[in-house]
């Protein structure tokens, strides 16, 4: 399970299931094995491999991350069943592929999606689309390139208040050597394809205005060897303390950071140094 | 702030373990936000072992002074939830040998200790054998297996390394694999037939059994595999080649859906998987003739309510007393099953209860030879050891331990994502 969202509002935890193609909703206080209050599951629901997910308490919605429908599916959040998606985001002109994080900024009007794509042509970093689009559009805004540092972007996170997407640039190096079922075509039976675990590429916690756009270094940022990030894959925030927590998989675990400037205005005065000057050839 | 008191703010922690899919809950008191002499809900290890820690040094951790002004950089952090022990998840038994592997999924390596280890004590035991470390590629490892035959140990990894590595079975140290083959992504659980000199993976997103030649390696494609509606299979996890009966047992949790394309190198879109719609089947253990291919049927379900099936993980089967035994992570449990059983059935005896020290098991082997079963607890520092026909509310023979007696364990099984719950002020961590 690589994705879940807490529901303030209405005291929940809405959690998406990849290899039963359904979301579940629990009580907040849910514990042990206690049954979901709501389930979204069936073929009218067009979940495939819902990967992550995002909750709009002010709408009443909630935005399902498909890695397999390669789509964003919004519901209503109180839906239950065999329930279609109110509206989906998919199609070539989205640019979306391997959709892994999704965040959404009621007060903006945006939804935010991590894509990666490693398909000819295709665009691997933040895509920012309208809060109610649908069907094939364009993203409105999208944060890809050498200078992002983004070479794979996971978990997203967003401060409504003053408009900052927060994003977990895992930045290994994932070449899956099956396409489903059988070895890919496109490698050669010797390939020697790296560990994710051990690839020269370190991850970062990113921050970034929900109005910018292009090929733009964060404008704060989390990393080196200090913060003991290799490569983090989750990240959410507590505006209200300054904390941003952080999962990361090679560490196995779980961190705080204290970082109040990414709470306050002034962070929008300038990008911060190009996190990996580098990686520009890349 | 002294060293001491750094080391003291480290771990939160833990209550409640899951296997690949749980939600995890940590406390954050309240009174002690931005306070570096915090006192963490739980504690991890009061002091941890640098020697054997994977996790970063800890003098690093950071003064609030240090951070006020800060928008960036490299900032340390001011607190960190890691488990510095390992964690066992897979078991196999090498009897002639008398030595026990287990997985460690926290730390990614294999320990091997001796068969006849382990005791009463609160001290950690001394394995005879790890290896661990970047050369070995060993990342997320789920199944484990001997191959004494061939003197080889096998280790599985489940999440994104998709690949499984082979060693020499007295392998020690960050040591390079003898072999190593790429697998389907999300394989778990393993197991060789030596006669057919052959191994079986499950791989639990495909729902499917994938067959290889004994000593594939590279991207050397499945002899064979078993998938689809008609296999019964369903999100798998343990898996046993019963080579004296020609059957593979498969345990399976329940979730299913038709598969499609998903990842970064692949654009296509599967409108049959659009309108396929997922499910949730009860779990199940599906057992199927070891010449299955394709979408063959098994030969035997056990399935249903009387079984208490409840996340089953790991499986063994004793061939001398023709029984099944199951690691029921779900319910905190080993079932034993008739070999030959199926539908919905109850099992012969169950090992359930506070005495039994059972804790979110995901192993567990039979040793017909010493008639004794191990269990490899992922939500206890421990595997322990019963006689092979205990039943109920058993206490253990003997206890292997990886960390000292009451330490918990951090439960994290590659956290790729995090939440904050503002109205509890908890963090809520998925594996």
């Amino acid at each position: 399970m690589h994705g879940l969202a807490y529901d303030a509002t209405h005291d929940e935890v809405v959690v998406p299931v990849a290899l039963g193609a359904a979301v579940l909703t629990f009580r907040g206080g849910a514990t042990g094995s206690e049954a979901p209050i709501r389930t979204i599951q069936g073929p009218k629901t067009h979940l495939v491999r819902p990967h992550t997910l995002a909750v709009d308490e002010k709408n009443d919605e909630i935005i399902v991350a498909d890695t397999s429908s390669r789509s964003l599916l919004v519901f209503s959040r109180d839906a239950d069943g065999d329930i279609p998606p109110k509206r989906i985001i998919a199609g070539p002109k989205t640019g979306l592929l391997f959709i892994v994080g999704v965040a959404v900024d009621p007060i903006h009007d945006r939804i935010v999606a991590a894509s990666a794509s490693s398909v000819r042509g295709g665009k691997t970093g933040v895509f920012i689309f309208g809060r109610t689009d649908d069907g094939d559009i364009a993203p409105v805004g999208l944060i890809a390139g050498p200078h992002t540092g983004i070479v794979r972007p996971w978990q997203l996170a967003i401060d409504p208040a003053l408009g900052r997407v927060f994003v977990a640039a895992i930045n290994n190096e994932n070449h899956p050597p099956y396409a489903l079922e059988m070895p890919r075509k496109d490698l050669p039976p010797d390939a020697d394809l790296p560990s994710p675990w051990k690839t020269g590429a370190p991850g970062f916690v990113g921050m970034w205005n929900i109005s910018d756009t292009g090929d733009i270094p964060p404008r704060g940022i989390i990393e080196g060897p200090d913060s003991y990030l290799v490569h983090p894959a989750g990240v959410a925030i507590n505006p209200s303390t300054g904390e941003v927590f952080v999962t990361d998989g090679v560490r196995n675990g779980l961190f705080t950071f204290l970082a109040p400037g990414f709470f306050s205005k002034e962070a929008n005065a300038s990008h911060y140094a190009d996190p990996h000057p580098d990686w520009s050839g890349r | 702030m002294n060293k001491i008191g750094r080391r003291r703010s480290l771990a939160l922690a833990l209550v409640s373990f899951s296997t690949p899919c749980l939600l995890f809950t940590f406390l954050r008191p309240k009174e002690s936000r931005h306070n570096n002499d915090e006192t963490p809900a739980v504690m991890l290890a009061t002091i941890f072992p640098e020697e054997i820690c994977l996790s970063p040094k800890l003098d690093g951790l950071v003064d609030n002074e240090e951070m006020s002004s800060s928008i960036g950089g490299e900032l340390p952090p001011i607190r960190l939830v890691s488990d510095p022990y390992p964690t066992f998840n897979g078991i196999s038994l090498d009897v002639e040998n008398n030595r026990v592997a287990m997985s460690d999924e926290n730390r990614k390596g294999v320990l091997v200790y001796d068969r006849a280890g382990g005791n009463k004590s609160s001290v950690a035991t001394s394995p005879l054998r790890q290896i661990i470390g970047p050369d070995s590629q060993i990342g997320y490892i789920a199944g484990v297996t001997f191959d004494p035959a061939h003197r080889e140990i096998y280790a599985v990894n489940n999440d994104l390394d998709d690949r499984i590595v082979v060693f020499d079975d007295d392998a020690h140290g960050d040591v390079k694999p003898k072999r190593r083959l790429f697998v389907p992504h999300q394989a778990w659980g393993i197991s060789v037939n030596p006669a057919a000199d052959q191994f079986a993976i499950s791989v639990q997103q495909l729902s499917m059994v994938a067959i290889y030649r004994r000593e594939a390696k590279g991207l050397e494609a499945p002899l064979r595999i078993i998938e689809g509606p008609s296999t019964g299979l369903a999100d798998p996890h343990g898996l046993y080649w019963d080579a004296g009966h020609h059957e593979i047992v498969v345990a399976n949790h329940g979730n299913y859906s038709v598969i499609a394309s998903y990842s970064a190198y692949d654009a296509g879109v599967s409108s049959q998987a659009m309108s396929a719609g997922g499910h949730f089947l009860p779990p199940s253990l599906n057992v199927f003739q070891d010449s299955a291919s394709a979408d063959a049927k098994p030969a035997r379900t056990i399935q249903g309510a009387h079984t208490q099936l409840n996340w089953p993980m790991g499986i063994d089967i004793d061939s001398v007393h023709e029984e099944i035994a199951v690691a029921n992570n779900g319910d905190n449990s080993v079932l034993v099953f008739r070999r030959s059983a199926q539908g919905d059935v109850e099992p012969v005896r169950v090992i359930r209860g506070p005495r039994t020290g059972i804790v979110s098991p995901m192993g567990v082997a039979i040793d017909a030879k010493n008639d004794e079963i191990w269990v490899a607890n992922y939500g206890d520092h421990t595997a322990e050891v019963f006689s092979r026909t205990a039943t109920g509310n058993a206490v253990p023979k003997r206890i292997v331990r990886n960390a000292p007696a009451g330490t918990p364990t951090g439960g994290f099984g590659n956290p790729y994502a995090v939440a904050y719950d503002s109205k509890r002020d908890q963090l809520l961590v998925p594996n």
